[in-house]
């Protein structure tokens, strides 16, 4: 009995830390896109990654299909066929050239790049607060794995 | 309970006014506790961290002392020996509740991880870090000020606490040391300050709950005491308040006056007690608007009043000036019983001038009373000083000394003659009671009468006098005697029975009773039943002291008396007012026509006597006929 109680409460804590990290991407997201497009609800249309969050914590993005949307969120940087720039969420990798945008996590705090070549390609103004996010050089981010 | 307490509170507006003001500022600090709560917080964070900064001094030290044997250039860039070595001594660091624990440094307004020894998500030397934007503001502030901080991160859920502690190479900070604590931690901490702050919170409360009771119970206590002292009636003091007074007034500063409103049951009995509550109501108006704010009103009885008048600078004929006018204020007001009656009435004052000679409050209340009974005495609206200088003579005896005197036969009569003014023929002796002091002085009734009326020694004290006056009656056997009753004596059976049974037909004619006219005497049926069981029994009835207030012509016919005596009121002043004459006139007609016969007492002068003469009273008793004295001095 007291097993299964102390499995629950692990279960509700952890998901309680995802549901932080989520609500907090989800914001990121949110300002990014609005900040980004200039639209006070623009469009997004997300590829592997829970749409749940962005309808909760983002309530001024609008989900729709890729074709319509003004933004893709992703969870990778696989490449889409809809040549739309993407923000990849949770994972560190920008080698696709529609990737506009990384968010991710280090040391419990949020960060985010741009890439710059891509930006371009999609002829993107950065508002000038996120002009220090902003990369110039390929590739990944030398993060070392877990010890 | 409660109900009570929330009445009696109610009544009072300091009470409410305390207790909404105690509630403001608990809801004051319970608002307000966040800057309290801060100062707590930082005290518990720094309490927390203090040893956590200790020790991570001491690994910063280890890991400085190993940096010096590493060559300079590797600085920048180690080899993974170098690192893992400098890695290693900072994993020390990785207490419980620990999460992420790294050096950091700023190169070109970036920050970059430098040593990595976190548990997890571990970065390679020189990653770049975007720190939250409040933790740019503690690292920009240390690198300034180059003193540790603590940040609590409130915007971010996903972080705890963070310490961060700059390292030094040479004097200069070379990176800042980040140890981020989880969530845990934090929530260890707001425990502990919730703990604390519930504590304090309800250590406050407790407190002004406390100060509240204290407070009411207080209230209510002084409410009760000042209810137990005041008069309900008249609003002032009452005859508890003398126990409180008795503590702390310093008795030779005031003198004590005795002040009887006269003839207050009259008014009751005739007005109803509305009209004798409203009269008291009026004197005591009267009365506290012309005293002084150190003078101390008590309502000592019914009608009765004790008032303590502050001795100033003034000189005695001051204070009783001051006293007169009181009197004639009170003489002088009309009492409005409707819109257009009133009523006037008078007091009685005795005063006690001499209250420093006096052992005790109780004492100088005495001797105030006993100038109160010579002024009631004397014919009432008048002032009576307590005389120290006859006060060793006149000194009101003890319960004890008058039983002595009665056990020792120490009672005694002297007699004053009635004399027929037309033919100077003495009529009959009025019997006056003395006692025999021990060194053979004789003492007034004044000194022992009042001291033991409604005891079972005044009744014992009038049959002495009924039995002395017998045997004087039976030693001499051509005089006929007067003895003097109070309403109380006919009321009393045992009194009654003995005039009736005891004493012997043929005395009885001999022997007159004078009934002393006072207010209770025409009040009582029960007197007129008495006093008729008397006459049939053989004794002359005679009504003393008429005039002197409670005269009632109605009365006088029910009773069916033999003689009047007019009071002393009505004859001092005859030969000089002409009012005075006139009534004595009429009463004396309206006797005639009854066939009362009518005495005339205080016949001092021949100027009084004269008077009476044509007016036409038969019988008249003062010192121009004879002062009291023993019988056989007359009879020799």
């Amino acid at each position: 009995m007291f097993k299964f109680i102390f499995l629950i409460l692990l279960i509700n804590l952890s998901s309680y830390g995802e549901d932080n990290l989520a609500k907090y991407e989800a914001k990121i997201i949110e300002k990014i896109v609005v900040d980004i497009t200039g639209k006070s609800n623009p469009k997004i249309c997300v590829i592997d990654y829970p749409s749940s969050y962005i309808q909760q914590y983002a309530l001024s993005l609008i989900l729709t299909n890729c074709t319509q949307a003004d933004f893709i969120i992703s969870s990778s940087d696989k490449r889409s066929d809809y040549n739309k720039p993407i923000l990849v969420v949770g994972s560190t990798e920008f080698s696709s050239h529609d990737v506009v945008g990384v968010v991710f996590w280090k040391k419990g705090r949020p960060q985010v790049l741009f890439i710059n070549k891509n930006i371009r390609k999609f002829d993107i103004q950065l508002p000038e607060e996120y002009r220090k996010y902003i990369i110039r050089k390929e590739g990944t981010l030398n993060v070392k794995s877990d010890s | 309970m409660l109900n009570l307490i929330l009445k009696e509170l109610s009544r009072d507006k300091t009470s409410i006014s305390v207790i909404l003001l105690s509630i403001v500022i608990y809801i004051l600090i319970v608002l307000n506790f966040s800057h309290i709560e801060e100062k707590i917080h930082s005290v518990v964070v720094n309490r927390e961290f203090n040893s956590i900064e200790n020790f991570s001094s001491s690994v910063l030290n280890v890991l400085s002392k190993r940096l010096k044997r590493i060559p300079e250039t590797e600085i920048k860039s180690f080899t993974m020996t170098n690192y893992n070595s400098l890695s290693e001594i900072l994993e020390t660091l990785n207490l419980r509740n620990v999460e992420y624990t790294f050096l950091l440094m700023k190169v070109d307004d970036k920050f970059m991880v430098w040593i990595d020894a976190s548990r997890k998500d571990r970065l390679l030397p020189f990653t770049p870090i975007q720190l939250l934007p409040e933790e740019e503001n503690v690292v920009n502030e240390i690198l300034k000020t180059k003193k540790p901080q603590i940040l609590i991160h409130r915007n971010i859920e996903t972080m705890g606490i963070t310490l961060y502690k700059p390292f030094f190479k040479a004097n200069q900070i070379l990176a800042i040391l980040v140890i981020d604590f989880s969530i845990q931690k934090l929530q260890e901490i707001k425990h502990i300050l919730s703990v604390i702050k519930k504590s304090i919170l309800a250590l406050i409360g407790i407190s002004i709950l406390s100060l509240n009771i204290i407070f009411i119970s207080a209230v209510v206590a002084v409410y009760h005491h000042r209810k137990s002292i005041v008069d309900n009636l008249t609003k002032v003091y009452n005859r508890n308040f003398l126990e409180d007074l008795k503590k702390f007034l310093e008795l030779q500063n005031y003198i004590v006056l005795l002040i009887d409103v006269d003839f207050f049951k009259k008014i009751n009995d005739t007005y109803g007690h509305d009209v004798g509550d409203k009269v008291l109501k009026e004197v005591v108006n009267l009365m506290k608007n012309n005293i002084r704010k150190d003078d101390i009103l008590i309502r000592y009885g019914g009608e009765e009043f004790l008032l303590f008048m502050k001795k100033g600078r003034e000189q005695e004929s001051y204070i009783l000036n001051s006293v007169e006018r009181l009197r004639s204020i009170i003489e002088n007001y009309k009492i409005y019983i409707s819109d257009s009656d009133y009523i006037k009435t008078t007091v009685s004052i005795g005063v006690n001038l001499s209250t420093d000679k006096m052992k005790d409050i109780d004492e100088a209340i005495k001797k105030a009373d006993v100038a109160l009974y010579k002024a009631k005495h004397k014919g009432r609206n008048r002032i009576e000083i307590y005389d120290e200088v006859t006060s060793s003579k006149q000194t009101a005896m003890k319960v004890s000394e008058i039983k002595q005197a009665l056990e020792d036969g120490r009672l005694v009569c002297i007699y004053q003659p009635i004399v027929d003014i037309d033919s100077g023929e003495i009529s009959h002796f009025e019997a006056l009671v003395r006692i025999v002091a021990e060194d053979g002085s004789l003492i007034t009734p004044y000194q022992f009468i009042n001291v033991i009326e409604n005891t079972f020694l005044y009744s014992k004290l009038t049959k002495e006098i009924i039995e002395y006056n017998i045997s004087v009656l039976n030693r001499y056997k051509d005089i006929s005697l007067s003895i003097n009753l109070k309403p109380a004596d006919i009321l009393n059976q045992s009194t009654v029975e003995y005039l009736l049974s005891i004493i012997t037909p043929d005395l009885r004619g001999r022997l007159m009773i004078e009934i002393v006219e006072t207010e209770d005497i025409l009040t009582y049926d029960m007197i007129l039943k008495v006093v008729e069981r008397f006459r049939n029994a053989g004794y002359e009835i005679c009504i003393d002291d008429f005039g002197s207030g409670y005269s009632n012509f109605v009365y006088l016919l029910k009773l069916r008396v033999d003689y009047l005596k007019l009071d002393a009121n009505l004859i001092r002043n005859i030969h000089k007012d002409n009012v005075s004459r006139a009534v004595v006139k009429m009463i004396n007609e309206f006797c005639k026509n009854m066939g009362i016969k009518v005495i005339a007492e205080f016949v001092e002068n021949e100027n009084i006597l004269n008077v009476l003469k044509n007016i036409g009273i038969k019988y008249g008793q003062g010192y121009y006929f004879s002062k009291p004295e023993p019988i056989e001095n007359f009879l020799k």
